[in-house]
């Protein structure tokens, strides 16, 4: 079945330039070493060795149709040998098959330029291209949780939202809202509404205001979320931000974006030794990014950014969170991951990120990176080499953590990760 | 019959020619408008060279706005297939790209470059708003008579990559010849060559332009303009906002 569907797939990418089809198929051979416990809590740990195997393809088509009408639609497919992306806990079944409807949606510009009505699946994604991105007010992460090579880019591909968007533009000015329901359904029978979405539990309103300030580009969000809308136990959370960038001169790209939340829900550990949680609802809540990208010359540029999450945790909470997080691993329990509610690598509140990056010619780039948690100085680093032809890519990148005992790179479920990526494009 | 041919003649020679009267600005605004095409779209064709090998290829569909103060421009890549989507805008001293994936244009900066030595800037670049004329003197380009300007940028001036910029300017017909571009430091950035002029939509335009590094004798990227055509798009599609809503057509 499973090699069936991926053939399928490569038979039609062979026939897509006659349909006017374009699209990727990208492999990722990622072999990761980690250290997992031999047996119960402080049992000696040993080093692990997985290596998963993930095959993405993606089929976009895009049709201009007349009175101001396009139409467009993008499929994906992934097999993967490691869907936990945890070389710890590599599942009996070694090839995991998930295909999804990213995004189908219709545009109709009503007045062309200046009204816009957008219908369907679509990706609802304010802000990218930074090592964190806090104006993503409501986001999915990237399709089939599949590992970024460089946390500064934009996902491989990301699932879309079924909801209806209306634009204006007047002027410098644009006002946009995107208005998605709630869908909800058993998994038990209508399996076949898994091809086209995720669940969305929530009722989602986003408002964007975007326009200039002289040379700055500025956003504004606003969102309500409304869980269970139209009954008694109805909860409605708002949230806010703002971003704005600028360039200072043509060497200097400046950028901040921040949000506050009335509310945001938390797992806090109550004991860290018998591994006892509690979910706890934390009040107004900011989470702020700040940085620059230093463009050296047209080739090779410089970028460094603070990140702040006012939901993760400081102090006393942090250590006691470090603490437990170490408990469940050594003892290798199925208590509930309090670290990793808050993505990978984010348990304290302030990051730092820096990146090198250069092109060396026309299609071979490098880079290097490191994100440094400053409560506890760990870390990661990386380097990466890409080569991009007309047609395919291959490109390489080796991850390593550092930091001793009692750090957050203790609790990264690998020591180092290679991911090794062949791209094929067809259009 | 004659008298009306001589009437033409000597009106078109008025149109073209630079006249003693012209200020040294004048005349750098006369051949800047002789090969402005206003609501121009274009299917460009970009080729590197490292010496005589090809590094790189790529085409882009696009279109031109002139603007009061600076023009905008939407830059759309059509191949390779590993850039088919990746779109750019460029308006003023802002430059945004977006990726196909992506809703959101991320703002860089304006040296970011399309491919080799070609910016985005460089698909249709006008002088006379953004630089005030220094000098201007006569010489020859090519064994042909041409005025030498010597451009330094406006204080303020909405698209300024470059501190200074020697241009070659045919004397008779106003023709952009050659540029060199250079960086406040008084490095050599890039020269461009202007060749293969062609009448397209009423102006005189050159349909290649021959980009080489400043410091990297031996690597050069040429830009021909393998379509011209007109779409008259609103102001509004050339907003950051707009760009994902942007549909990239052939030139027509």
């Amino acid at each position: 079945m499973k090699a069936r569907a991926l053939f399928a797939f490569v038979f039609v990418a062979a026939i897509a330039p006659s349909f006017a089809l374009n699209g990727t198929i990208l492999g990722d051979f990622i072999p990761a070493s980690a250290l997992t416990a031999v047996a119960g809590p402080g049992s000696s740990q040993i080093q692990a060795e997985a290596t998963r195997t993930t095959t993405q393809a993606v089929m976009t088509q895009s049709s201009t149709l007349p009175d101001g009408w396009t139409l467009s639609g993008t499929l994906w497919l992934l097999l993967d040998s490691l869907p936990t992306n945890d070389p710890t806990q590599v599942p009996p079944d070694r090839l995991d098959l998930s295909s999804r409807l990213l995004q189908l949606e219709a545009q109709w510009q009503i007045l062309p330029g200046a009204l816009i009505l957008d219908i369907g699946k679509q990706i609802i994604h304010p802000s990218s291209g930074f090592f964190k991105t806090p104006l993503n007010l409501f986001s999915r992460g990237p399709a089939g949780n599949v590992p970024q090579q460089i946390p500064a880019a934009a996902p491989q591909w990301e699932e879309g939202w079924w909801g209806v968007k209306m634009v204006g533009i007047l002027g410098d000015w644009t006002l946009e809202d995107f208005l998605s329901p709630p869908l909800m359904w058993s998994d038990s029978a209508d399996r076949a509404l898994r091809y086209l979405s995720l669940r969305q539990d929530d009722l989602e309103d986003q408002v964007r205001i975007d326009g200039h300030l002289g040379a700055v580009d500025v956003q504004f969000l606003g969102l309500v979320s409304a869980s269970d809308p139209g009954n008694s136990d109805s909860t409605v959370q708002f949230r806010g931000g703002a971003g704005v960038d600028s360039n200072l001169g043509d060497h200097l790209t400046l950028r901040a974006e921040a949000t506050l939340s009335d509310s945001l829900d938390r797992l806090d550990v109550v004991d860290a030794s018998s591994l006892a949680v509690a979910d706890r609802t934390v009040a107004w809540v900011p989470q702020a990014l700040a940085g620059f990208t230093w463009s050296i010359d047209a080739d090779l540029s410089f970028m460094a950014e603070y990140y702040y999450d006012g939901l993760a945790l400081f102090g006393d909470d942090y250590a006691t969170a470090l603490q437990y997080a170490q408990n469940r691993l050594s003892s290798a329990s199925a208590a509930p991951d309090v670290a990793g509610q808050f993505g990978f690598f984010s348990l304290a509140r302030n990051y730092v990120f820096f990146r090198l990056a250069d092109d060396f010619t026309d299609r071979i780039t490098g880079q290097g990176w490191t994100e440094i948690n400053l409560q506890d100085l760990s870390g990661m680093f990386g380097v990466g080499i890409g080569a991009k032809y007309d047609r395919w890519g291959l490109s390489g990148s080796l991850t390593q953590t550092w930091g001793g005992a009692g750090t957050e790179a203790q609790l990264l479920p690998y020591l180092w990760q290679l991911d090794i990526e062949l791209s094929f494009y067809f259009s | 019959m004659k008298f009306i041919l001589a009437c033409v003649a000597f009106f078109l020679s008025v149109g073209i020619a630079p006249a003693s009267a012209e200020s040294p600005s004048d005349i750098l605004f006369k051949s800047d408008a002789s090969r402005t095409i206003s609501d121009m779209s274009m299917e460009v064709r970009l080729t590197s060279y490292d010496a005589d090998r090809v590094s790189d290829q790529s085409t882009l569909w696009g279109v031109m706005k002139l603007g009061k103060d600076h023009n905008r421009l939407l830059l759309s890549f059509r191949e390779p297939a590993s850039k088919h989507g990746q779109k750019f805008l460029v308006d003023g001293e802002a430059v945004y790209v977006l990726f196909e994936r992506t809703t959101n244009p991320i703002r860089v900066s304006p040296l970011e470059v399309l491919t080799g030595q070609a910016s985005d800037g460089d698909v249709v670049r006008t002088f006379a708003a953004d630089y005030a004329v220094a000098a201007m003197d006569e010489t020859t380009f090519d064994g042909k008579p041409a005025l030498r300007f010597d451009l330094s940028a406006h204080e303020g001036a909405k698209v300024s990559s470059y501190a200074k910029v020697l241009l070659w300017i045919d004397h008779e017909n106003l023709r952009l010849l050659y540029a060199e571009f250079y960086a406040a430091s008084g490095a050599l950035l890039k020269k461009a060559y202007y060749r293969d002029y062609r009448s397209a939509l009423g102006k005189d335009f050159p349909c290649t332009i021959d980009i080489w590094a400043g410091d990297k004798a031996q690597k050069h990227t040429t830009m021909v303009f393998a379509a011209i055509g007109r779409q008259v798009l609103p102001d509004t599609a050339f907003r950051r906002s707009s760009l994902a809503f942007w549909n990239p057509e052939a030139p027509r």
